[in-house]
């Protein structure tokens, strides 16, 4: 039995769950899009306010979950993210009525679910049973849309591949646990040393680890999944893979790797530091042909999990709070870009091609200011977001052997400036008339009002982050 | 206060210009104009009210500074400050601010972002020279970018999309460059004395020294030998430089490559005196050859425009012969080629653009002839070629002149090496008056060309007065300069200082010695 206090500490969980038991009773009694739409953001909104009410000060729940600083941060964050991806889903499915709507809340809160949980895992049973809660969920939300070939394409792509991923992920905690026996973080504290490991069975299974993590973060070279996935999925899906399945994996990996010390040992660092070069340059170079937007951002989303490797390389207590706001960054970005396509794309056709946007600073100043702004915090250019994540992540890597690395980061994220820049010039181009003549979209009020406020963050988080800095740790 | 008062004229008019823009086409050049005059007038005020009472005795060459809070666990505070470089740059920045919206008034093409640009461009480079902490100072260095960007790219001419992306790429990277210096010695300074913090005049008293220094100062100049641009870094100019429309062209050439100028004396010299000075040689090297090839490169071009963009190149090359001698003289040289330079060729460009308006080309052989019809213009050109290769009475040769002088204390053969633009300046600068205006008429000058209109007359009138009146009375800027030069000059290490003192007369020795002595 846990104890009331360990209760109230995974509240925001709790309430997750029966949230998405309430949303599907609610569906077995009368199918209602509205209904289930609000119901879930009332339970989002109850988990956030429980959250924000705990300490995070590394309160520990039975063996399986720890509440630290980082982990209360992430959780409200992706709970956050959820929130503004229901309001995307609301949106998108406004006008589709051939498929039934109402589950992808139930699926949207379950993949919460997972990843929150995620985010505060501390052994190795808790984490795979949050990380499979969150997959299954999102092969359902990737293959959403029963009757498009490339949704239902894409759903068995990333089952197959999740899958994988998840076998490779046990089979390296299985691999660990029969040289240590200890499947608890806290126990497993340390069993790297710079010298070596204890012995060849948790190499590999720390190889494994990592090949597991690799896809699930989308690192470079286990990125191949990414652009077919971000493309064919629906966008709000699609948002939540750039997102939040993301940070959460990187949050345990983070904490994973930090506890048991792997990173003192050179040869798990070098291995690290060649995939984080390699997702920084690949991810930046092969996005510099893409005409696809959603491809684009595919592109753009392993090289920013390239910069975050670099923060999490530095292996200190800055490399953490750089890491948490980088995600916070990344996170206000993706969800801004991603969020820009659905608020202009109008019902049936989306525009996801970048010609699509030809022009469209002088049929819609203010829409192309906004997406400009987003572009060039993608691009971590001052002034916005993206600047400050970039600097928080040079200045915890700065020094000794990681400053290869920042060279690494600066001359790449130069290359990935290159398209983003593309974008802009896109739509600053005169040509007015667009290769796709599309209904305009109508503007909502409640996902205008997001966007705003998306926008708002951007420019806050990039001019006086002190708020947002003071939030970390 | 002058100070955030003057950044919230230029961003808050800039703001206002674009929402005009959406009702008015005309109302943002005239808010833009009048948020440059009020910032102009006001530090010129400023500038006559202070003249006489700067303090240079109280340890510092400051005027005003404000500081507040931005980011404290960071250690980055939001701290402005002006001193007698600052004060005299910031000037010029309005002054031709003014001029480049006077220069753009027929612009009809979305009018209220252009002008929103515009003034976030000024805006960003008066910003450089006023920050006095690191981070802020990489602000507005980076603010500078996107409008540039944007004139280029969407106002610009042919190429101008090219041009865009080669400037942006080329000033990013190297930005980044300087953005890792930065980190980097305000990590070194929290580890000798465990403040973490971005304070230019905080770090300034404990700066690294060996080959770290050495290190971060490549960054440093690699970002200001971009924009410089020095040698092997110009091949963004004459893209951006003659792709830009009129306006973007003058501030870029006049204002922005000032802004390198402006950090090479702000930031090399007092962080990193011993590092600096070991590189003095290869310094002035690439000084001396950037004077040279430049003017190699300008003399052999066709078009008008490009032409004055390499001779631009060339001129700054004496920018780092004056900063690289490391004395009172080649500072005060420097300080006048900032001035003199900005107003030359922003009346070199602006020419060549009351050019092209008539003819539709700046290709030099479709030029010739011209000053019978266009004998005013004609004759303000002589001026400013004049200027451009240096004629005494005209700024420009206080301005080089005070430069190799102060070189030829430092190096001789260097100072030769530079001498020699002066004589390869005279080729290039005649060639615009003698191409454009002399030769065989062209067949349809007469049918195209007509003489200065009342608002071309406004433009080249008021640089005319400017450049005159600062070759005859360059006193007054050297005047408000000197004690921030005195200030920067301490930090480089004694023997040249003892050469300085040298130049200087009895009361300023005694002031020095005074000042070293509280230094200490």
């Amino acid at each position: 039995m846990i104890s009331l206090a360990e209760f109230k500490t995974i509240l925001p969980e709790v309430i997750l769950s029966a949230g998405a038991v309430l949303v599907l009773i609610g569906i077995a009694v009368k199918r209602n899009f509205k209904f289930s739409y609000l119901l879930t953001l009332l339970t989002l909104l109850a988990s956030l306010y429980f959250l924000t009410g705990l300490e995070g000060k590394g309160e520990i729940v039975s063996n399986l979950f720890v509440m630290d600083g980082q982990g209360k941060f992430v959780s409200g964050l992706i709970i956050c993210s959820s929130l503004v991806i229901s309001f995307f889903t609301y949106y998108y499915f406004k006008g589709v009525r051939e498929e039934t709507r109402e589950e992808y809340f139930v699926l949207l809160l379950l993949a919460t679910l997972g990843a929150a949980f995620m985010t505060i895992s501390s052994h190795f049973i808790s984490f795979v049973i949050s990380l499979e809660v969150l997959s299954v969920s999102l092969f359902a939300l990737i293959g959403y849309m029963r009757h498009k070939k490339v949704s239902i394409e894409a759903g068995i792509k990333y089952l197959i591949l999740a899958a994988a991923a998840t076998s490779f992920i046990l089979f390296g905690f299985a691999l660990i646990y029969t040289s240590t026996g200890k499947m608890n973080l806290h126990d497993l504290s340390g069993i790297v040393s710079k010298e070596g490991f204890a012995d060849i069975l948790s190499v590999a299974g720390l190889g494994m680890v990592i090949v597991g993590f690799g896809f699930k973060m989308a690192l470079v070279p286990f990125h191949f999944w990414t652009p077919d996935i971000y493309a064919a999925a629906p966008t709000p899906g699609a948002t939540f893979v750039a997102t939040v399945s993301k940070g959460a994996a990187f949050v345990f990996l983070l904490r994973f790797f930090y506890s048991i010390g792997g990173l003192n040992h050179e040869g798990v660092w070098v291995a690290f530091a060649v995939i984080a070069t390699a997702s920084m340059f690949i991810g930046n170079w092969l996005g510099l042909r893409q005409q696809n937007l959603k491809r684009l951002f595919a592109y753009s989303s392993i090289s920013h999990l390239g910069y975050l490797m670099v923060a999490f390389l530095a292996f200190s207590n800055r490399g953490i709070d750089a890491s948490s706001f980088y995600l916070l960054i990344y996170f206000i970005s993706m969800l801004a870009a991603f969020g820009m396509i659905i608020y202009l794309s109008g019902k049936g056709n989306e525009l996801e091609m970048v010609d699509d946007y030809r022009g469209l600073f002088w049929r819609r100043p203010v829409a192309a200011a906004v997406f400009t702004v987003v572009m060039l915090s993608l691009a971590g250019v001052p002034l916005t977001a993206g600047f400050m994540g970039k600097f928080l992540v040079l200045s915890a890597g700065m020094g000794g052997k990681g400053l290869f690395l920042l060279f690494v980061l600066v001359i790449s994220s130069t290359i990935g400036l290159f398209y983003y820049l593309r974008v802009i010039a896109a739509m600053l181009s005169r040509s007015d008339v667009p290769a796709v003549s599309q209904a305009e979209a109508r503007p909502s009020v409640v996902l205008t009002a997001v966007m705003a406020a998306l926008f708002i963050l951007l420019l806050w988080a990039g001019i006086y982050p002190k708020v947002f800095i003071g939030m970390l740790s | 206060m002058i100070l955030i008062t003057l950044l919230l004229i230029l961003m808050g008019g800039g703001v206002l210009a674009w929402i005009a823009g959406a009702f008015d086409k005309s109302l943002p050049k005239w808010i833009a104009l009048f948020a440059l005059l009020t910032g102009l007038s006001m530090m010129v005020s400023f500038w006559i009210g202070s003249g006489n009472v700067v303090d240079v005795t109280a340890g510092g060459a400051w005027m005003v500074t404000v500081q507040y809070d931005w980011v404290p666990k960071l250690g980055m505070t939001f701290h402005l400050g002006m001193d007698g470089i600052s004060l005299i740059m910031t000037m010029l920045t309005m002054f031709l601010g003014a001029i480049s919206v006077i220069v753009s008034w027929k612009e009809e093409r979305n009018t209220g972002f252009y002008f929103f640009n515009i003034l976030w461009l000024l805006a960003g480079i008066t910003g450089v020279f006023i920050a006095l902490d690191m981070m802020v100072f990489y602000f507005f260095w980076e603010i500078m970018l996107i409008p540039m960007y944007f004139v280029i790219a969407i106002w610009g001419y042919e190429d101008r999309k090219y041009a865009g992306w080669k400037f942006f790429l080329f000033t990013q990277i190297s930005g980044l460059m300087m953005l890792l210096s930065i980190i980097a010695l305000y990590l070194i300074h929290a580890s000798k004395t465990g403040t973490f913090t971005f304070d230019y005049l905080v770090l300034i008293q404990n700066v690294p020294g060996g080959k770290a220094a050495f290190w971060l100062m490549g960054g440093f100049l690699l970002a200001f030998f971009v924009k410089l641009p020095a040698l092997p870094f110009h091949s963004w100019l004459p893209d951006a430089y003659t792709q830009a429309p009129p306006a973007g062209s003058v501030i870029i050439a006049a204002l922005m490559s000032k802004t390198a100028a402006y950090g090479l004396i702000r930031f090399i010299i007092p962080l990193f005196p011993e590092a600096a000075k070991a590189f003095a040689i290869p310094a002035l090297l690439i000084g001396g050859l950037s004077i040279l090839y430049g003017a190699k490169l300008s003399y052999a071009q066709k078009s008008l425009k490009r032409l004055i963009a390499y001779s631009s190149f060339s001129h700054m090359g004496f920018i780092l012969v004056g900063v690289f001698s490391f004395t009172v003289l080649g500072m005060q040289g420097v300080m006048m080629q900032m001035v003199a330079h900005g107003l030359s060729i922003a009346a070199l460009f602006i020419i060549s653009e009351f050019v092209r308006e008539r003819t539709g080309s700046f290709d030099l052989d479709q030029m010739g002839g011209f000053w019978k019809q266009m004998s005013n213009m004609g004759g303000f050109t002589i001026v400013f070629v004049m200027a451009s290769l240096g004629l005494p009475g005209l700024a420009n040769f206080v301005a080089e002149f005070l430069t190799l002088a102060g070189a030829w204390q430092f190096s001789i053969p260097m100072a030769v090496l530079a001498t020699m633009g002066l004589i390869v300046s005279v080729n290039y600068s005649l060639r615009i008056l003698q191409k454009v205006f002399h030769q065989t008429e062209h067949p349809e000058a007469e049918k195209r060309n007509y003489d200065l209109t009342f608002r071309e007359w406004v433009v080249m009138g008021s640089l005319t007065v400017a450049i005159v009146w600062l070759g005859f009375f360059p006193q007054k800027v050297v005047h408000t300069a000197q004690p921030a030069f005195d200030n920067i000059l301490i930090s480089v290490p004694a023997d040249q200082t003892m050469n300085q003192v040298i130049q200087l007369d009895e009361m300023q020795l005694a002031e020095l010695n005074k000042k070293e002595v509280s230094h200490d």
